[in-house]
C-alpha cells in the first residue's frame, strides 16, 4: 500500500493506493498537509472500474477495451475523490479550462467535439497570456456565490494543465459550425450540458448536494454557446465575445 | 387506471427550471428532464397513486382552463411519462 496526500480544489486529500504509479500520476499535487478526508482504493474498486468501462464500451457499440490495473486505479481514485469533494462544495467537471488575465474560461461539450483543439487555438493566439488550468477534468468549487476552477491530475491525453486555480468567468458550450459565432445563453439553457458533463454521485445521499452545486454553478457564472470551426479566428471570436460580456 | 411515479427521482428548481434526475433504479442515471409549470404540478400529484380524473380535477382546481384542455394536457404528460418508463 502507498499512502500520500494531495492538495486538490483547496482541500488536502489522503490517498491509500496500491500502485506507485498512482502517486507519480499525482506528482504535481503531492503535499504534506493534514488530510481533510481520505480515500482508499482496493482490488474491488478496480474490478468495478473494469466493469463500468466494459459496460460503456458495449453501450457505445465498441469492442470492450482492456485497461491495465494501474490506469484503472487512477479512475477509481478520481471517482472516490469526486464523491468526497461533494462535501466540500466541489464538482468534477468534463471540459477544457484555460485562464487569461487570471480568469478562467471553461469549454465543455461531449467528447470529440474539439474542446482541446479550441483551447489550443487560444494558446496560439494569446501565447503566454493563456495558461491551461486543465484540459479534461477540472474541479469547480462553489463558494459564496462564486465559482473557482482548479486543476486536477486528470488533465487529458495531452497532459495539459497545472496545479493552479482561477475564478471562473464563463462556461462556454462548444459546437462545431461552419462559421464562428458566439452568443450568451441563459443558465437554464446550459443546464442539460452542465448535468451531462459533471460527475454525478454514485452515492444516493450526495444527490441533494449535487443538485445544489449545479444550481450554484448555474447562478455563479456566465454562459455562452459557441459555434466554431478549427480556424485560428475561432479563438478570437470566442475570447472577444466572452471578454466583452462584463 | 391508477398510476404513480416510480421511486428514486429527485426534483429541484435550478436556474428557474424544474429539473428531475433519477438517483437509483432502472432509469438511465445520466439523464435529466426539465418540467414546465404544469408538468411540475402533475409530477407532484403523481407521487401518489392517482387516476386520470384526479389529475384533471387537480389541474382544473389550480389553473384557469376548461376540462377538455386539462384532460388533453394530462393525457399528453402521462403518455410521455409512460413511454419513457417513469411510471411504476
Amino acid at each position: 500500500m502507498i499512502d500520500f496526500t494531495i492538495g486538490v480544489a483547496g482541500c488536502a486529500a489522503g490517498v491509500r493506493a496500491m500502485f506507485d504509479s498512482t502517486r507519480d500520476f499525482c506528482a504535481e499535487y503531492l503535499c504534506d498537509a493534514e488530510p481533510d478526508f481520505s480515500v482508499a482504493i482496493d482490488a474491488e474498486d478496480l474490478r468495478m472500474e473494469r466493469e463500468r468501462s466494459a459496460h460503456t464500451d458495449q453501450l457505445e457499440g465498441r469492442a470492450v477495451r482492456r485497461f491495465p490495473d494501474d490506469y484503472l486505479e487512477t479512475l477509481a481514485m478520481q471517482r472516490k475523490l469526486a464523491e468526497a469533494l461533494f462535501g466540500y462544495d466541489t464538482l468534477l467537471f468534463h471540459g477544457s479550462v484555460v485562464a487569461v488575465d487570471g480568469q478562467a474560461y471553461l469549454f465543455t461539450a461531449k467528447s470529440g467535439t474539439g474542446k482541446s483543439t479550441h483551447t489550443r487555438l487560444w494558446r496560439e493566439m494569446l501565447g503566454d497570456c493563456a495558461v491551461m488550468i486543465n484540459d479534461d477534468k477540472p474541479f469547480l468549487r462553489m463558494e459564496n456565490g462564486r465559482v473557482t476552477a482548479y486543476g486536477s491530475p486528470w488533465n487529458g491525453k495531452h497532459r495539459l494543465g497545472a496545479n493552479i486555480s482561477a475564478p471562473l468567468r464563463a462556461v462556454c458550450i462548444l459546437e462545431r459550425g461552419e462559421v464562428n459565432e458566439i452568443h450568451p445563453i441563459v443558465p437554464a439553457e446550459a443546464l442539460p450540458m452542465l448535468m451531462q458533463q459533471s460527475h454525478r454521485p454514485s452515492d444516493r445521499s450526495n444527490f441533494q448536494k449535487y443538485m445544489e452545486l449545479i444550481g450554484a454553478l448555474a447562478d455563479g457564472t456566465k454562459f455562452y454557446r459557441l459555434a466554431c470551426n478549427m480556424d485560428p479566428s475561432a479563438a478570437k471570436v470566442a475570447f472577444e465575445g466572452m471578454k466583452k460580456g462584463q | 387506471m391508477n398510476m404513480k411515479l416510480k421511486d428514486g427521482f429527485l426534483l429541484r428548481k435550478i436556474a428557474g427550471q424544474t429539473v428531475v434526475v433519477p438517483t437509483e433504479g432502472d432509469m438511465d442515471l445520466n439523464m435529466m428532464i426539465t418540467l414546465n409549470g404544469t408538468g411540475a404540478f402533475l409530477w407532484e400529484k403523481l407521487q401518489e397513486d392517482v387516476n386520470e380524473d384526479v389529475l384533471v380535477a387537480a389541474l382544473l382546481g389550480e389553473y384557469d382552463v376548461d376540462e377538455a384542455t386539462a384532460r388533453s394536457s394530462v393525457q399528453a404528460f402521462v403518455g410521455k411519462l409512460m413511454k419513457n418508463g417513469f411510471l411504476a
